[in-house]
């Protein structure tokens, strides 16, 4: 019993480790660094006014989840290859994390909406899909409450996550394939606006995306302990 | 001034769902850190009590007379806990 019991002093979450730190303060720095260009850096836009600066962290959050999406689709894959199941930590961690921007861009977009279309909310195509994303993550995150086997269910999240992912591409290319709506920046001869607005929109994709690293890192960090935790709690018998 | 209040509104919504995310993600973190004191507890008491067993062994042998069979802490344990249907 005294094996079992020694390693329990566990840093749970791994919080304090070096890569958490460095991370945490290049979130924060390029984070306010983003915050400055949006807010300051960036001129105000001719046509919509200071409420387009909702775009750069809107934009942000969009690409970020469909980063975080990507990510569930490769812990997917890996876990029904391997079925090692830190790879499904992974995923999960990641789905959670996608859902959570997927709901900030949705918010964020709603928002800009009402003062630029007149509306809080149109069926666009690039909304429609953008919400059809954000519903399938919630069902993987769902699906994965209600099944309680962890082989079964890390198996069925898996595949759920894969086919799942099948909106990202449509999402990406709803604006193309579809009348629409909603702006559309990146053209064929480059960014559809000033030098400073990009310099700004990219500050902001930088800023999320080591935002979404260090959640990654602290959630898959969490989600591991917890793996650990039972596997050592069937060891000793203690349920 | 109304597109500012629409500015404000759409970066609080951020803050708002970033900083519930961190909460749920701490609330987790300390169901789990209270879990794995839980375990602790159980086996040092699980320790504990094994330890106490054996050195309460021999004062066990002393009262019950040289003559009756001899019980370690775990025969001792288990003839305490009267399987039923047994004689």
């Amino acid at each position: 019993m005294r094996v079992v019991a020694g390693p329990w002093n566990l840093s749970l979450t791994g919080a304090g480790s070096r890569l958490h730190r460095t991370l945490l303060g290049a979130t924060l720095a390029i984070g306010l660094l983003a915050l400055y260009m949006a807010f300051v850096y960036a001129p105000k836009e001719a046509t919509m006014g200071h409420v387009q600066r909702i775009f750069y962290f809107h934009v942000g959050a969009a690409w970020t989840a469909l980063l975080a999406f990507f990510v569930v689709l490769v812990g997917g894959l890996a876990y029904l290859r391997t079925r090692d199941r830190r790879w499904d930590a992974l995923a999960l961690s990641s789905a959670e994390i996608g859902v959570v921007f997927t709901t900030i861009t949705l918010a964020t977009g709603s928002i800009w909406a009402k003062p630029a279309w007149g509306a809080w909310w149109t069926w666009d195509p690039r909304v429609t899909t953008t919400t059809v994303l954000w519903l399938i993550y919630i069902s993987y995150l769902i699906l994965r409450s209600t099944i309680d086997e962890p082989e079964r269910r890390a198996r069925f999240a898996a595949v759920v996550g894969i086919v799942g992912f099948v909106d990202v591409p449509i999402v990406f290319l709803s604006i193309r394939l579809w009348r629409t709506i909603h702006p559309v920046l990146v053209k064929s001869e480059g960014f559809d606006m000033a030098p400073e607005m990009v310099y700004a929109l990219l500050a902001a994709l930088l800023a999320y995306t080591l935002l979404y690293a260090y959640l990654l890192l602290v959630r898959t960090s969490l989600e591991r302990r917890r793996l650990e935790v039972e596997a050592a709690k069937r060891a000793i018998g203690f349920y | 001034m109304g597109n500012l209040w629409y500015l404000a509104l759409a970066y609080g919504v951020i803050w708002v769902v970033l900083l519930v995310y961190l909460y749920s993600i701490a609330r987790r973190q300390e169901s789990l850190r209270q879990e794995v004191r839980a375990i602790e507890e159980a086996l040092e008491r699980e320790s504990e009590a094994e330890e106490e067993a054996e050195e309460a062994g021999p004062f066990l042998t002393l009262v019950q007379g040289e003559g009756a069979p001899r019980e370690g802490p775990a025969r001792a344990r288990s003839a305490g806990e009267g399987r039923p249907g047994s004689c």
